[in-house]
């Protein structure tokens, strides 16, 4: 679990991340969203005590940061990827990895089994031995991609995991994350995917040096225009329409591209009525369904941006 | 600190170097030409000049027919002569006994020479016998007794100029290797994730360092062993005595090497963390041999003696300023400064 309270960063006076308030829970998939300099890398780099808060604190699996020895103590819970992948380009892949999880003292009958568990199931298992100066970027993620699970983490702070990548190795790293995602393990990731975020994160918080919004994706698209059924009628006509103003409910009802649009608080339970009363009316319906936000149109909207 | 971590990361390091051809280049070469070319090199003049006083003589004074105490002889021509405490000058001596006199512009053969000051002489088969001054003489075939002060001076120099080359090697090659570890990491951005593991930061850097001590003091000694072999083979038979090692050369090697040899890594730690180029790294490291120049520059002009006691105070001293760039160095490699100060 990831707890920040009041976390706040500062670098020569100018505030990079502040007061910001998070709560990550046990194997929860976070998605930290926000513009390029909104404090997503600052807010990583704290939370694996690489760099020390000027402000508040934060707890990852109860042990507060930078706070000796629960500091050295997180730094072996967590698996980082950084921004840039950081490998070691004359050593070969197997070898990077088996450095790293020496580091994090992973004991030597286990280290092999989990770097061949690791490389399998990115594709790079019969690359193994060719140094990593010879993969491409996409390759070399992975490899990083890898080195931040190699040691079995609890917790897994990735910082933008599919930068840079072609659409076939993001779908890799994406699948990838997804069965690491079954296994319970906290995963942290900042993006700017935000695509890749809606489907993989649980829940997400849209950050511009503090935290603007948090909630899952759907959450934060119904706090910002509430829920709106969409009613794609055989023929849409004016009297369908008013049979539906006729409800005392029903807000907003209006017409789009030929669908009738209605805005309701608890659609599970008004949906009925409104199709009950347009059946009434002669209406003939084709489908009942929800009109979703997309994850983009919530961003910008947040960072001020107009939603489409 | 856990040596086990630190022992991880100088392993990596190590292999890193293995890869690397222009350290590789660095750590092999550099000792090459030390240990072996420059040896044989020097050994040439040595030689020589050994050639020209090894002549075994056998010289015979029972004829001595005369005795001269305390005068001053001038333009004479003497045969079978003892002298003691004379003066003499513009003279041709031959089958004489010189003791704790002055000899100028003369010329001196089949003689026997105790405790003098020769000067500007030609000596041609001569006994030279513990002398005080032996300065712009020429010398043919003889037999140098209690040491060649020319011969000596000579050596000196050859090997205080060896001696140099030998601890430039443990400054050198860390300019080379800790600007491919720190700068070289920082350039590919592997410091990141490296200081994202438990090591802490004492432990990184001392892995760090310690590959970089380990692979610059083994090719040192390494260099050491086989300049010593080298000149002691190419020497003894002239010289009649293996002249290295000496107790001089041992401080060099065991304490003033390995002292520059830390304050170079330290060095290059503190010069990573404000440049961006290997090379760059690499010129201003290389500025740290300049003090040990001057120490074996004053050494060789006669300032400093070639002693040991010299060599165990400049020691001392760079065990000092080891100790205050240590601190620096601790300073400028922590976590927090490194990802966010380091240029």
């Amino acid at each position: 679990m990831i707890e920040t309270v009041g976390l706040g960063r500062s670098f020569n006076g100018k505030a990079a991340v502040e007061d910001l308030n998070l709560r990550v829970d046990q194997g929860e998939v976070f998605g930290l969203l926000g513009p390029n300099g909104a404090g997503k890398t600052t807010t990583i780099r704290m939370l694996s005590c690489l760099i020390k808060q000027s402000a508040g604190t934060a707890y990852v699996n109860g042990f507060e940061i930078n706070k000796e020895p629960d500091a050295e103590r997180i730094r072996s819970i967590v698996g980082v990827l950084p921004e840039a992948p950081g490998l070691y380009e004359s050593l070969s892949a197997y070898k990077n990895l088996d450095f790293f999880t020496q580091l994090y003292g992973v004991k030597k009958d286990k280290r092999g089994k989990r770097i061949e568990e690791l490389l399998r199931l990115l594709d790079l298992w019969d690359r193994r031995d060719e140094p990593v100066a010879t993969y491409s970027k996409g390759m070399k993620q992975k490899i990083a991609i890898a080195r931040a699970f190699a040691h079995d983490p609890e917790v897994v702070f990735l910082d933008e995991p599919t930068a840079g990548l072609d659409p076939q190795a993001s779908l890799t790293v994406r699948e990838f994350l997804m069965a690491l995602k079954k296994e319970g393990r906290t995963v942290f990731i900042n993006s700017h995917h935000l695509d890749e975020v809606e489907r993989l994160c649980d829940r997400i918080a849209v950050m511009n040096r503090t935290a603007l919004a948090v909630g899952s994706p759907k959450e934060l698209a119904r706090r910002y225009w509430g829920r709106t059924t969409v009613i794609e009628l055989v023929d849409s006509r004016p009297q369908y329409i008013e049979a539906v103003k006729r409800l005392e409910f029903a807000t907003n009802v209006r017409t789009e591209e030929g669908r009738l649009l209605v805005d309701l608080d608890d659609p599970e339970l008004r949906n009925p009525v409104i199709i009950d009363q347009l059946t009434r009316a002669g209406a003939r319906i084709e489908y009942v369904t929800e009109l979703k936000r997309t994850l983009e149109e919530v961003y910008m909207k947040l960072l001020g941006g107009e939603g489409r | 600190m856990r040596f086990d971590r630190a022992l991880t990361v100088a392993k990596k390091d190590l292999a890193e170097f293995r890869k690397n051809k222009y350290v590789m280049i660095t750590i092999v070469l550099m000792p090459l030409i030390v240990s072996i070319v420059l040896p044989m090199v020097y050994v040439v003049p040595i030689n020589q000049l050994s050639r020209q006083s090894t002549s075994d003589l056998d010289l015979s004074f029972d004829d001595v027919s005369g005795y001269y105490e305390e005068v001053t002889v001038t333009n004479a021509i003497i045969y079978d002569a003892e002298f003691e405490d004379v003066s003499i000058e513009s003279s041709i001596l031959r089958g004489c006994i010189v003791r704790n006199s002055t000899v100028v512009n003369s010329s001196i053969s089949e003689s026997r020479i105790e405790l003098g000051t020769v000067e500007n002489t030609i000596l041609t088969r001569c006994d030279l016998v513990d002398l005080t001054a032996d300065v712009g003489n020429t010398v043919r075939e003889c037999n140098y007794v209690g040491g060649n002060p020319e011969l000596e001076k000579l050596q000196t120099v050859m090997f205080n100029v060896l001696l140099i080359l030998i601890v430039m090697i443990p400054v050198t090659i860390p300019t080379v290797t800790a600007s491919y570890s720190f700068v070289g990491e920082k350039v590919n951005k592997s410091l990141e994730p490296l200081l994202a593991t438990p090591v802490t930061d004492f432990e990184l850097l001392a892995g760090k360092a310690g590959s970089i001590f380990v692979i610059s003091m083994g090719a040192t000694w390494l260099s050491f062993i086989v300049a010593v072999v080298m000149v002691n083979i190419l020497t003894e038979p002239t010289l009649g005595y293996y002249p290295l090692p000496n107790a001089y050369w041992l401080a060099g090697v065991l304490l003033l090497a390995p002292g520059m040899c830390f304050m170079s890594i330290m060095a290059n730690v503190i010069i990573s963390s404000r440049v961006n180029d290997v090379r760059v790294s690499q010129q201003i490291g290389g500025v740290l041999i300049l003090p040990v120049l001057l120490f074996f520059f004053f050494s060789l002009t006669g300032m400093l003696p070639s002693e040991v006691l010299p060599m165990l105070v400049f020691s001392g001293m760079v065990f000092v300023a080891d100790a205050a760039i240590f601190r620096l160095s601790m300073a400028v490699f922590e976590r927090e400064e490194i990802l966010v100060n380091w240029k």
